[in-house]
């Protein structure tokens, strides 16, 4: 944990393990079950990782001055014509191309990360502080990314009933009767 | 909403986390008990439930490992013996109580953070080495990850959605 002690390692630490939570929760689902809507609004999986590709890139990228190499893989002002482009994979494109480009949006935002201290100043236009630091920048990505990991664990405990914080710790207690736990709560609800 | 305090890290930071409080709270408001005590989705969670953990787990931090303080459940010395004992709701808890001992735990938190530097060391090494900017960029994420799930459960309940 020294590393922790340091504030951009503490920041990048959140973030990559939040990155590395959402792609977890994504292990061993076919392009279906990535693809497929799963609340009223159209939420699904794979576009959760395709707008968090698209906010790295804008976030660390333009904000900072910085191109991302290839804009044909971004979502670009003519596909805002659909409000939603980033929230869904089209027919074109397959789940692992999306999984891919968000690793390598990661080494594109950390090389950012790497090169700026942290009170970098950068441009977000829509914000009423136009001149974001790159550490407000950061903690905004962060806190963005795990609302949707958040709502990653719902989605895919509705899939396949997995649960959990990381790959490494569920954060869960072990050997706990999970669907006699669920029974106990319906019950007491059900007594109002 | 309120511009973010930009003159320091510390004060940035706290308001932060205000916002994620926020947003958990905003998902419980207008919700009747019972359905906050419902676990509508394939999930155990129901935004009671999620409202009690981070009031139980807010003054544990802040509290417990930031200010050293003994709390009044006696964690971490005594664990309780119900597993997520702290997501667990019943029929004597409220929306209005535990957004209420939310927020005064919350506020509790600011006053403690306001009085320390965030490269200081937590009180309680013994439990997690670490400083309070460490403290609160974990709370941080964890609320917003929490502001998730109650963004799900509660489409679930009325259909409502939003930040």
């Amino acid at each position: 944990m020294n590393d922790l002690k340091e504030p951009k390692a503490a920041l990048r630490h959140y973030l990559q393990s939040g990155r590395e939570a959402l792609l977890w929760k994504l292990d061993g689902l076919g392009e279906r079950e990535l693809r497929m809507p799963r609340t009223p609004t159209g939420t699904n999986l794979i576009g959760i990782v395709k707008h968090m590709a698209n906010c790295e890139i804008w976030y660390f990228g333009d904000t900072f001055g910085r191109e991302w190499p290839t804009p044909g893989e971004r979502i670009t002002d003519e596909d805002e014509v659909d409000p939603q482009a980033d929230w869904y994979a089209t027919e074109h494109e397959t789940c692992d191309g999306i999984i891919d480009l968000y690793r390598r949006v990661w080494t594109f935002a950390d090389a950012t990360i790497e090169a700026l201290p942290l009170d970098a100043v950068g441009r977000v236009q829509w914000w009423r502080d136009r001149e974001p630091t790159l550490q407000r920048i950061m903690v905004h990505v962060i806190v963005d990314l795990m609302r949707h990991v958040g709502h990653a664990d719902i989605l895919c405990e509705q899939i396949d009933g997995r649960v959990g914080l990381q790959a490494q710790t569920s954060n869960l207690p072990e050997h706990h009767d999970w669907p006699a736990y669920v029974a106990k709560l319906t019950a007491l609800a059900e007594r109002f | 909403m309120a511009k973010l305090p930009t003159s320091n890290e510390r004060d940035a930071l706290a308001a932060f986390l205000d916002r994620q409080r926020d947003a958990l709270i905003r998902k419980a408001r207008g919700v009747s008990d019972s359905d906050a005590r419902r676990a509508p989705t394939v999930s155990s969670l129901s935004l009671l439930g999620l409202l009690k953990h981070s009031a139980v787990w807010e003054a544990r931090w802040f509290q417990g490992v930031v200010a050293g303080r003994p709390l009044a459940d006696g964690w971490p010395e005594r664990e309780s013996s119900t597993p997520d004992e702290d997501f667990l709701v019943d029929d004597g808890d409220t929306v209005e109580q535990w957004v209420a001992r939310y927020e005064a735990e919350a506020e509790t938190s600011r006053q403690i953070v306001a009085a320390v530097q965030l490269d200081d060391p937590c009180v309680r090494t013994d439990i997690i080495d670490c400083n309070v900017r460490c403290v609160l960029l974990h709370m941080i994420e964890e609320t917003a990850r929490h502001a998730g799930h109650a963004d799900l459960i509660r489409e679930t309940l009325d259909g409502s959605r939003g930040s």
